[in-house]
């Protein structure tokens, strides 16, 4: 008996979904993801992958999307590159070359994002990434490789953040401590001549990629007499830093890029900072949503992935956006595979999503949006936007 | 030379046998991406291919000599920084540049041997680790040579060898199996010279060779000159695999991963190296369990894989096999009681 | 700043001594490099966080650290390391393979995030010369005592001698009655419960990750190699000399050269003394 209404639901079903496709013709887009799900780049891989999980999702329960007179799907096909070039390579090989995907959402590591679009560039395939060496590297203003969109904001924006905040918190000379590696080598350059321009000084102070004690290093930032400590990168080690610069007294202010404010206000000293902190962001705050949008952003993807928390949450700005935006380019273009026109309709068009208003620049193919700027005053957070210049 | 050096292979120490069934094998391999696999294979196959070479260099030092290098990813690195950095300064193309990245990789396999007629045994493999790292630094630190950080990068661009396209996957594969093919043979004309017999012989009691009238120290140095110049070759083929190396891609932990190649497959064996490669790479393929547990995978199998098969898969085999027959392929791990011995601590 | 520096290195060196010492006890009965050490400073971190965390006591948590690396030094040798005993080269390969259990477990057990952790003692005293962060103080006295404690026990006590012999000829000591199965788990037993308290410092510090032990694993065996193996005070000598030389480095070199700086020293060393400082054991023959 079971059974025979089983059937009779599943025939029910099959002829309902025939009666709509004789109305408009039902599609699928395949988008394709390589992310650090494993291995040492974990932390930055499992962020931006949850969120473009959410996005497809979200996509698809909203009922899709509709480029012409066909509704279309999203389908996501996802490869782990164990944090490994070989597996990296050999994954978005699977998805260009045997999967023919157009879309492909990572690395966001940066050694492995530059030898991926070494695949993805031949075969006109539209390829999204947050690494910044390709940024520094100059392939995204590469003419050659049109279709490599950046994801974060410009570093010469990120450092015009960093200056505002340094400024409101009065340091005129800085000890930037941060590790010594290509993401503190692509962007602290422009910050330390910008910030010249502006009359900061800033005492670059790097500590190698395996380094045990961070303390000795804050020492010597101290012995520099610099009005504010600066830590950049990684991110793990920020609790190391701030609480020595507090232990030690190295100096009245603490500034940073990217610092997780939760750092600053509870983990790494159990109270809120006790001196003037500030931290500039790509985008907005993660953990202190600056506004309804982004709480509401973070709220979502905590219950779809509670992974992403207390990591670098921020990257999941670097990807979910750039889900619907994609779809947006797809609509204007009208079409779902000619892939250079959807990378010509992704420079035309102004997407307004969670991190604001998104737009690419004619010559540097990386995402303009909103940045954030945090500051820790006598135990009051105050979590800004920085608006995005996108029209 | 010595009567208690173990006698290679003992009967048809002559046969062309071993050469061919190398030169059988390699072809095959080479014919693989026109049996129409998926390009994700081939993709994978070609990194495992670059790492069995490399790796073939690390257990002919370690099987035949007995030395163990953890700076062999280190030795790898500079092979590929010798064709990125020739091909962006001087031009050089793929097979203009591979001779530089042979020479680079002799040269600095041979340094990396200087500290071991000082120091012995486990102090000798904690100081290549170092050796290893200060490479990796160096590398970091000479930025206007290297690119430091941010990497260097290398074009294939329409280059063509032998006829075969290296910006082409299935074409590059083959070129490099067949490459990989010519350094094998190479390194079992070498173990089953007369050299090779008296490298065997050190391996199993450097006094007595040197008693004999062997310069050990010289030999030592050859071996990982040797072994150095095959690591070289491989980092200038990975290097057109990946076109884009940076210092981090060869610190101790590759090195790490050269080690457990050698031994998965069977460091005496002249294709051990190329079994723990294949294995290396295409486990996660089978396992096809979640990401993390992927690499709990891999760990599990190399242990269990370890304690059962101390020798090697290749030694399971070859019990399956012929158990009492003589190894394929020219190797002599049938003394596989002399591999053990020379395992035991030395008590002096 | 001179003292400063001098300081930090000091803090920082006792946690590499402590993790030597526990290399060089496993070595020297079983004759393994063991180098999954890293990890077990790392599982000894993340138990005493998981513990502190869920019941809001530091002791708990280094006393529970203390007894789950005990249980895990008798799991490795009973199921894994017993089997390798002959062959310690396969030990070592062994090894390797537990560092992508124990990390993968990690992951698995607390995420691949750092945790961020608050030291039991908060704060800094200011001598006015240099600055001395509490903790730091607690830590060193941690590592003297428990330090101190492995010397006496090798030195002075009737295991201690057991252990020397079974080290020294493992046939000589059986005949002479020692348990030398007994001696040589308890050896693995004592090695992770020395990486287990070094977690516990490293944690003090600020934040911990699976990958946390990496950093730790090359100067836990440089250490025990200058020191020379075999050697506990060797082991501390060397273990604070390369902490006051990294600092100094830190402190002084101005370059990124920082870190070839400490290996450079390292081989410096190992040619000069070819068996370490304290002229250890020679190693067994790879």
């Amino acid at each position: 008996m079971k059974q025979v209404l089983v059937r009779l639901a599943l025939a029910a079903l099959a002829s309902a979904s025939l009666s709509t496709t004789a109305l408009a013709k039902d599609g699928v887009v395949r988008i394709g993801m390589n992310e650090s799900l494993s291995g040492q780049f974990q932390p930055v891989g499992v962020p931006p992958a949850a969120a473009v999980r959410m996005a497809v999702k979200e996509i698809n329960d909203a009922g899709g999307f509709t480029v012409g007179d066909t509704t279309y799907k999203l389908e996501l096909v996802e490869t782990d590159n164990q944090s490994e070039p070989a597996s990296a390579i050999a994954g978005v090989t699977k998805l260009v070359e045997d999967e023919n995907i157009k879309f492909v959402f990572g690395p966001t590591q940066s050694g492995m994002a530059i030898q991926t679009a070494e695949i993805t560039v031949p075969a006109d395939v539209i390829q999204f990434s947050a690494a910044s060496l390709w940024q520094s590297r100059g392939l995204l203003n590469d003419a050659g490789k049109p279709l490599l969109f950046g994801t974060q904001n410009p570093v010469t924006a990120i450092t015009i953040f960093d200056i505002a905040g340094m400024k409101e918190l009065g340091a005129k000379k800085v000890a930037l401590i941060s590790q010594d590696d290509e993401t503190t080598k692509s962007t602290t350059p422009s910050l330390i001549a910008d910030a010249k321009a502006e009359g900061i000084e800033i005492v670059p102070i790097l500590f190698p990629t395996n380094a045990t004690d961070l303390t000795s290093y804050v020492s010597r930032a101290k012995s520099e007499g610099a009005d504010m400590v600066y830590y950049f990168f990684p991110q793990a080690r920020v609790s190391e830093v701030l609480r020595a610069a507090l232990d030690l007294q190295a100096a009245p202010t603490f500034g940073g890029r990217a610092i997780n404010p939760k750092a600053a206000v509870s983990d790494a000293i159990g109270k809120p900072i006790p001196i003037p902190f500030y931290s500039s962001f790509s985008s907005p705050s993660f953990e202190f949503p600056p506004n309804e949008k982004v709480k509401s952003f973070r709220d979502r993807l905590l219950a779809f992935e509670p992974a992403v928390a207390g990591g670098h949450a921020t990257f999941s700005f670097f990807s979910y956006d750039f889900v619907p935006m994609l779809v947006e380019a797809m609509k204007k273009a009208g079409t779902v595979d000619d892939t250079a026109a959807i990378g010509k309709a992704l420079h035309e068009i102004t997407y307004d999503g969670v991190i604001g208003k998104i737009c690419y620049q004619a010559e540097m193919r990386t995402a303009q949006s909103d940045g954030g700027l945090i500051f820790v005053k006598d135990g009051q957070i105050d979590s800004r936007v920085f608006p995005s210049p996108c029209k | 030379m010595s009567a208690s050096a173990p006698s290679v292979p003992a009967k048809g120490g002559r046969s062309a046998l071993p050469y061919l069934g190398v030169l059988a094998l390699g072809v095959a391999l080479a014919l693989l991406p026109y049996a129409g696999p998926t390009n994700h294979v081939v993709s994978l196959a070609t990194s495992a291919v670059i790492f069995a070479i490399a790796g073939s260099g690390l257990g002919f030092l370690w099987g035949q000599s007995g030395q163990l290098s953890m700076a062999h990813a280190a030795v790898f690195g500079l092979g590929g920084y010798a064709g990125a950095i020739t091909a962006k300064f001087f031009g050089l193309s793929f097979l203009a540049a591979m001779p530089v990245a042979v020479l680079v990789g002799l040269v600095s396999g041979a340094l990396v041997a200087l500290p071991s007629l000082r120091t012995q045994g486990h102090y000798f493999v904690i100081l290549t680790f170092a050796i290893g790292e200060v490479i990796a630094v160096v590398q970091r630190r000479i930025e206007w040579l290297t690119g430091g950080q941010e990497g260097i990068s290398a074009q294939p661009g329409k280059q063509v060898l032998l006829g075969l396209r290296l910006a082409n996957r299935g074409e590059y594969f083959t070129l490099i199996v067949l490459i990989g093919t010519a350094v094998l043979l190479v390194l079992l004309l070498i173990m089953r010279s007369r050299w090779g017999t008296t490298l065997r012989g050190m391996r199993e009691n450097a006094p007595l060779a040197a008693s004999l009238g062997v310069n050990v120290t010289l030999n030592r140095i050859y071996a990982f000159a040797i072994s150095g110049a095959v690591a070289g070759l491989a980092g200038h083929l990975y290097l057109y695999q990946v076109r884009f190396i940076e210092p981090n891609l060869f610190t101790a932990q590759a090195s790490i991963i050269f080690l457990m190649i050698v031994l998965l497959g069977g460091k005496t064996y002249l294709l051990g190296p190329a079994v723990g490669a294949f294995l290396y790479f295409f486990l996660s393929e089978f396992l096809g369990l979640p990401p993390v547990w992927n690499l709990i995978g891999f760990g599990v199998v190399l242990i269990v894989m370890i304690l059962v098969a101390p020798n090697g898969i290749l030694s399971i085999i070859q019990n399956l096999v012929a158990p009492r027959a003589k190894p394929n392929a020219g190797t002599e791990a049938a003394d596989k009681g002399q591999a053990q011995v020379s395992d035991l601590p030395n008590k002096a | 700043m001179l003292l400063q520096q001098a300081y930090n290195g000091l803090a920082i060196g006792s946690i590499y001594a402590l993790i030597a010492v526990g290399i060089t006890l496993v070595y020297g009965l079983s004759r393994i490099i063991h180098f999954a050490v890293g990890e077990l400073v790392m599982f000894g971190a993340f138990t005493t966080w998981e513990v502190q965390r869920l019941t809001g006591s530091y002791t708990l948590g280094f006393a529970a650290a203390a007894i789950v690396m005990a249980v895990v030094g008798i799991l490795t040798e009973r199921f894994v390391f017993r089997f390798t005993l002959k062959t310690p080269l396969t030990g070592f390969i062994v090894s390797l393979g537990l560092i992508l259990v124990f990390q993968g477990l990690a992951v698995v057990f607390w995420t691949a995030n750092t945790q961020y952790v608050l030291p039991p003692l908060q704060g800094a005293w200011d001598l006015g010369a240099f600055i001395v962060i509490k903790q730091t103080v607690l830590n060193i006295a941690i590592a003297v005592a428990v330090l101190g404690l492995c010397y006496v026990v090798l030195m002075h006590t009737k295991y201690g001698k057991a252990l020397r012999a079974v080290s020294d000829d493992q046939g000589a000591a059986a005949l002479m009655g020692i348990p030398v199965r007994r001696v040589i788990t308890s050896a693995f037993v004592a090695g992770s419960v020395l990486c287990g308290v070094a977690g516990w410092l490293v944690l003090s510090a600020g934040s911990i990750s699976p990958h946390v032990g990496d950093s730790y694993l090359l100067r836990g065996f440089a250490v025990a190699l200058i020191g020379g193996l075999g050697s506990v005070s060797g082991a501390a000598i060397a273990g604070i000399g390369l902490g006051v030389a990294e600092s100094l480095a830190a402190g002084y070199v101005s370059s990124g050269w920082n870190d070839a700086y400490v290996f450079g020293l390292m081989i410096a060393i190992l040619l000069w003394r070819p068996t370490g400082l304290a002229k250890g054991s020679e190693g067994a023959h790879i």
